[in-house]
């Protein structure tokens, strides 16, 4: 059995992460370049879509599932979950959101919103 | 008069204690690990029970440590966790199982990189399986955090485990 296993790492391993640092530095830049302020807070519950809100409408959603509860608030254009009732609360710790693309999810009521629109993408959105 | 064969020669019987202890750690890290205060970003884990499942590798070989890896995420499911939170918990050990069993056959990487790989690994098999499980792939945007974060917390990790690697005798 080797006993190598001394705490410095070798130099497969820094490429290794050098590597991986690299694809996480292009992905954020790629992310930076290319989002882009969105139109449409689109609730999706168990990857069916829920409800849709624009963003520039404040309002304050109470989300009612077989899953759980959550209370989504849209303000200053941005979409944000004030509330939950899942054990983590992860979805509510994490920001507002408000690029296209961007979410908030809460893994264990199977919620994602999502922000969706911009102009680039198609204008014409059934809104509720 | 027969010896029982009940009797298991001192290797396996080696084998299944060294096992257990592991994985009787491997779960104390993973409920110590859920008391700490977690970050906002979903699927950024310390990843301490790794440390346990990478001592396994290391000391005990591939198809004990494997075993050590699906059992904890089996118990680690049924007393701590849902259904959704074992699937996504799954896939990403299963992900970073294969992947460091296979860094450490090729014999190029040490403790340290097989650790951050398997971090990363977690990581991605995590967020792919959400993926699956929601339906909506702009999840995908998280991908350089969690990549980012793997790397961070595989090394320490993989320091961690070379430690415990070099100083515990099996």
């Amino acid at each position: 059995m080797e006993r190598r296993t001394k705490c410095k790492p070798n130099k497969a391993d820094i490429t290794l992460i050098a590597v991986l640092i690299a694809v996480t530095v292009a992905g954020f830049a790629a992310l930076w370049l290319t989002l882009d302020g969105g139109d449409v807070a689109v609730v999706y519950v168990d990857g069916e879509v829920w409800g849709r809100y624009r963003l520039d409408e404040d309002k304050t959603v109470e989300i009612e599932t077989e899953y759980g509860h959550n209370v989504l608030i849209i303000k200053d254009g941005k979409a944000d979950v004030t509330e939950a009732d899942c054990p983590d609360r992860t979805c509510v710790s994490s920001r507002a959101v408000d690029k296209i693309g961007q979410t908030i999810i809460c893994l264990p009521h199977k919620l994602t919103v999502k922000i969706e629109g911009g102009n680039k993408a198609n204008a014409d959105i059934e809104l509720q | 008069m027969r010896t029982s064969n009940c009797n298991k020669s001192p290797t396996r019987t080696r084998r299944l204690t060294v096992a257990s202890l592991t994985l009787a750690t491997a779960l104390i890290l993973s409920y110590v690990e859920s008391m700490l205060p977690s970050l906002p970003i979903p699927g950024v884990k310390l990843g301490l029970a790794n440390v346990a499942v990478v001592f396994a590798l290391y000391a005990l070989g591939g198809v004990d440590a494997a075993a050590v890896s699906f059992v904890r995420v089996l118990m680690i499911g049924i007393l701590f966790g849902n259904a959704a939170s074992f699937f996504y918990s799954a896939a990403g050990a299963l992900l970073s199982f294969i992947l460091m069993a296979v860094l450490k056959k090729t014999g190029k990487f040490t403790v340290i990189g097989v650790s951050v790989a398997g971090g990363v690994a977690h990581n991605i098999g995590q967020v792919a399986a959400a993926v699956v499980l929601l339906g909506v792939d702009e999840i995908l945007l998280y991908l350089p955090v969690l990549v980012g974060t793997g790397v961070i917390f595989g090394v320490v990790i993989g320091i961690l485990g070379g430690v415990v690697i070099a100083r515990v005798r099996p």
